[in-house]
């Protein structure tokens, strides 16, 4: 199994997203407000009157054989977006769950 | 790793780029909110970071309108004093450092560089053929209820329903109904087999998108915004049908090219004007601020929290004269992020700004012992709503408007004559959604005691507002009264979703005042006194009244202290009435006022209601203060902040990401409706028709309208709005403003960019510098200030 996160501004995680579904994952984690530091500079998730500023991390977990090809779409996005995507081996306790 | 070659590629990943690009290419118009809640953007935001001169250039004139007046129309306001000689002067000078002599002599050789205008002519309204077949399936399929004949969106999707009716289209060519066919069913796959198709190779793509979908922005924008919510179309569909439509039917595979906006030179002209035409209006919002000022009520009665909207400045003005009444701004929604759900309505409805998702649901209910009254209200809305559904019901169905009307005409007519004839006398404009039986907001059921004492914190942590209280604390929402209006929600308050403010108000006052939330509160080092009532008011700006809510449950002495403020709001309400009605077209001035603005706003015929947040022209955070003896004119954003309360500059933070980014969008969506009301603006009221909640399309068919109506903006006479940006005043420490400008994008863009001119008081009295990309510089508007001078003088 292959995990891949992207970090994104709120603002672009839909898309995000829909490359997901799209790629045939059969879910994915969504983490809305996350904080760090990066190219960008710092993002606090201060999100009292703006929650669309802050950062999104998706997570999803997809065969072996399904991962290049989202990758590819992801790459894509993010050749016109502030973000970032990490690739990994995993493991997971369902695989059927995630055919 | 490295990317794949193209031809190595699987079907799989080429759908999922082409599915990316599209997602790109959508960044050429932001999301349109649509009129439900009518929330005010910057048509060009995706193109923000690129700055102010790069969207009257290029980002503007992709979508086919211009980005700043025409140098004829800049002329005309030179000609006719708008613009001062002195004024234009100094805008040269600050853009051409080099140049000598004097103010005469700079203007003749700058007029004499260009005899007439450069900026590009909006574009013919009449659509291409590929426009128009785009725009009536939009239409059909985002507004299925008002389609001629049933389409099948909910099963197939906005490109499977398409592709499923038009291949069998008798309107389109046969040899094109059969190359429809002969097209996937999937949207993606199709679109990358259209632009294949077409020749469009691998690195075309993304241009040739972005051109098809400015060609209908207003669909394109619309389309963002659904996905964004109900996701059940993207704009991948949209660019599926259209690059379709021009396969299919052998049209030209782009659209035709837009006329470019100014560059260069025609550029650096267009800037100079532009700052000479705001340099009045800047200049006189900084001449009246006073900077170190002492408060001129030390005790007040009563303080007043009013939403930052610039039609509050004028309640607020009138409020201040009328006794001791200190009054400070705050974004309306008074921090209650959440869904509300009214007495007897459906659903819940976000209320908090469009930048924030609901974290929770507050629902109204009857309030203990009122049930009986609020059964009797629920049936009469039940029975309003019905009645307005029998009424709509046959215009779903084509032909029976006619018949519907034979049959019930004689019912309406009388009802439809009394409206026509006392315009507004004698029937009180109503809303369906206003609470007549007692009622409050169940907090208890929407938040644990812990979240409504953090929320109760934040609230008033933000607001600067942690001691000193007034006896009494108003937190005054506002919405407005009109009728027979499509863009009723673009009048309301744009910080609780583009609706009434009084909810929001009312959730905070009720928070404010639970003793567990006090005492909570007391522990975190916020004592508000026993003797401190907070409740909630609502400032109607078509009206100006001031209604204040739940005062039935107050003691005596509290609700005599309440009523002399109604008292009072009353008559500040008067005088700005009078004020008000020296603008508004055909309103009379003097005694009649506050009775003439009042029927207006229950008159079906009334495109004037009120002026919204036309001529708005600034922002000013800081303390009153500030700006406590001057009158800005309903023209500028006042919101309190007060820096000593907020050493580490969370509370700053918070303004400059986003009340600044909303009065931007707010700034923005008037300018650009203003400078080119054709591409940007919605048209005249006169000749909308609605789609559904979606929008309005001018006459029968066509692009679905963005930005304001020209009734927002100006009249038969010309603009009323003056298309200015936003002057931002700041009162806070430079390293505090910088700490956060390098720290947060938005905030970084807005100020380099130039789409706002922040500025901070200067180390002697009277003195402003402003904060560019290169640093703080000394900020002066001499020209403006000699100008002034001339016309005092005068």
């Amino acid at each position: 199994m292959t995990k891949i996160e992207v970090v994104a501004r709120t603002v672009d995680a839909d898309a995000v997203r829909r490359q997901v579904v799209a790629a045939g994952a059969t879910g994915y984690t969504s983490l809305p407000a996350v904080t760090g530091l990066g190219h960008h500079g710092a993002h606090e998730g201060r999100q009292l009157f703006n929650d669309r500023d802050a950062l999104t991390l998706v997570i999803t977990v997809v065969p072996d054989d399904r991962a290049d090809d989202l990758i590819e779409g992801l790459r894509s996005l993010l050749e016109h977006t502030a973000g970032v995507m990490f690739v990994s081996d995993t493991y997971v306790s369902r695989p059927h769950y995630f055919r | 790793m490295t990317t794949t070659p193209a031809a190595h590629r699987s079907e799989t990943a080429r759908a999922l780029r082409v599915r990316a690009r599209a997602d790109i290419a959508a960044n050429v118009v932001a999301p349109y909110y649509g009129l439900d809640a009518a929330i005010a953007v910057n048509p060009v935001l995706p193109a923000l970071g690129d700055g102010y001169a790069a969207a009257v250039s290029s980002a503007a004139p992709a979508l086919g309108g211009r980005g700043v007046l025409g140098e004829d129309e800049f002329r005309a306001h030179l000609g006719a004093g708008r613009i001062a000689a002195a004024e234009l002067a100094a805008s040269i000078r600050r853009h051409r450092p080099d140049a000598l002599g004097t103010d005469a002599r700079l203007l003749e050789q700058f007029l004499a560089e260009h005899e007439s205008s450069s900026a590009p002519a909006a574009l013919e309204a009449s659509l291409d053929p590929i426009d128009d077949l785009v725009s009536a399936w939009c239409r059909a399929a985002l507004a299925p209820e008002a389609a001629s004949w049933p389409v099948p969106v909910d099963r197939l999707g906005f490109y499977g329903a398409w592709r499923a009716v038009a291949r069998r289209d008798p309107a389109l060519p046969r040899s094109a109904r059969g190359r429809i066919a002969e097209l996937p069913e999937a949207a993606d796959v199709a679109l990358m087999r259209a632009l294949d198709l077409l020749g469009i190779e691998d690195d075309e793509q993304l241009p040739a998108m972005r051109a098809h979908l400015a060609a209908l922005p207003g669909w394109t924008a619309a389309i963002r915004w659904r996905s964004m919510t109900t996701g059940d179309v993207e704009v991948l569909d949209l660019l599926a049908v259209r690059v379709a439509l021009v396969w299919a039917l052998g049209a030209a595979p782009l659209p035709a090219s837009r006329p470019a906006g100014p560059a260069g030179a025609a550029l650096e002209r267009a800037l100079i004007w532009q700052e000479a035409f705001e340099a009045r209006a800047h200049s006189a919002v900084l001449a009246q601020l006073t900077p170190g000022a002492q408060a001129v009520v030390a005790a007040p009665a009563a303080h007043l929290v009013f939403c930052i909207d610039p039609r509050s400045e004028g309640l607020r003005r009138h409020l201040e004269r009328q006794g001791a009444y200190t009054t400070s701004g705050f974004a309306g929604f008074f921090g209650i992020a959440a869904a509300v759900e009214p007495l007897a309505a459906a659903e819940s409805a976000p209320a908090c700004p469009v930048l924030l998702t609901p974290r929770y649901q507050v629902s109204e209910r009857p309030t203990p012992g009122s049930w009986r009254t609020a059964a009797r209200l629920i049936d009469r809305l039940g029975t309003r709503r019905a009645v307005r559904a029998a009424i709509k019901a046959p215009d779903a169905v084509a032909g029976a408007p006619l018949g519907w009307a034979e049959v019930t005409g004689w019912m309406l007519g009388p009802s439809a004559i009394t409206r026509s004839v006392l315009a507004g006398r004698g029937a009180r404009a109503g809303r369906p959604d206003e609470a007549a039986a007692p009622t409050l907001f169940d907090i208890d059921s929407a938040l644990t005691l812990g979240d409504q004492i953090d929320t109760a914190e934040v609230i008033l942590r933000t607001m600067g507002l942690v001691e000193n209280f007034a006896p009494l604390v108003v937190l005054v929402g506002h919405g407005t009264t009109t009728t027979n209006n499509a863009y009723r929600t673009a009048l309301d308050c744009g910080a609780c979703g583009g609706h009434r403010g009084a909810p929001n108000a009312r959730i905070a006052a009720a928070l404010l005042t639970a003793p567990a939330v006090r005492a909570g509160l007391a522990e975190r080092g916020i004592r508000i006194p026993d003797g401190t009532i907070v409740i909630a008011g609502e400032h109607d700006t078509a009206t100006d009244s001031l209604t204040l809510f739940d005062i039935d449950r107050l003691r005596i002495d509290h609700r005599q202290a309440v009523e002399k403020l109604g008292r009072d709001a009353a008559i500040a309400g008067r005088g700005l009435a009078a004020e008000r009605a020296a603008e508004l077209p055909g309103a009379p001035v003097g005694q009649g006022a506050a009775a003439a603005v009042a029927r207006r706003a229950g008159d079906w015929a009334q495109v004037y209601p009120e002026w919204g947040l036309a001529r708005n022209a600034a922002l000013i955070i800081g303390p009153r203060t500030l700006s406590q003896s001057a009158d800005l004119g309903r023209r500028v954003f006042l919101h309190s902040y007060e820096p000593q309360h907020d050493a580490e500059g969370i509370a700053l933070e918070t303004i400059l990401t986003a009340p600044l980014v909303v009065a931007h969008w707010i700034n923005a969506q008037y300018y650009f409706s203003a400078v080119d009301p054709d591409v940007f603006g919605a048209g005249s009221k006169t000749v909308h028709n609605l789609v559904g909640g979606t929008g309005v399309v001018s006459g029968p068919t066509g692009d679905l309208r963005l930005g304001l109506p020209w009734q927002s903006i100006g009249t038969r006479s010309g603009l009323h709005h003056e298309p200015l940006r936003l002057l931002v005043v700041v009162d806070a420490p430079r390293e505090r403003i910088d700490r956060i400008i390098g720290s947060a994008d938005v905030v970084a863009d807005l100020v380099h960019g130039e789409w706002v001119i922040l500025v901070r008081s200067g180390a002697t009295p009277g003195s402003w510098e402003r904060r560019t990309r290169e640093g703080w510089q000394p900020y002066t508007h001499e020209g403006a200030q000699s100008a002034q001078r001339e016309d005092d003088a005068a």
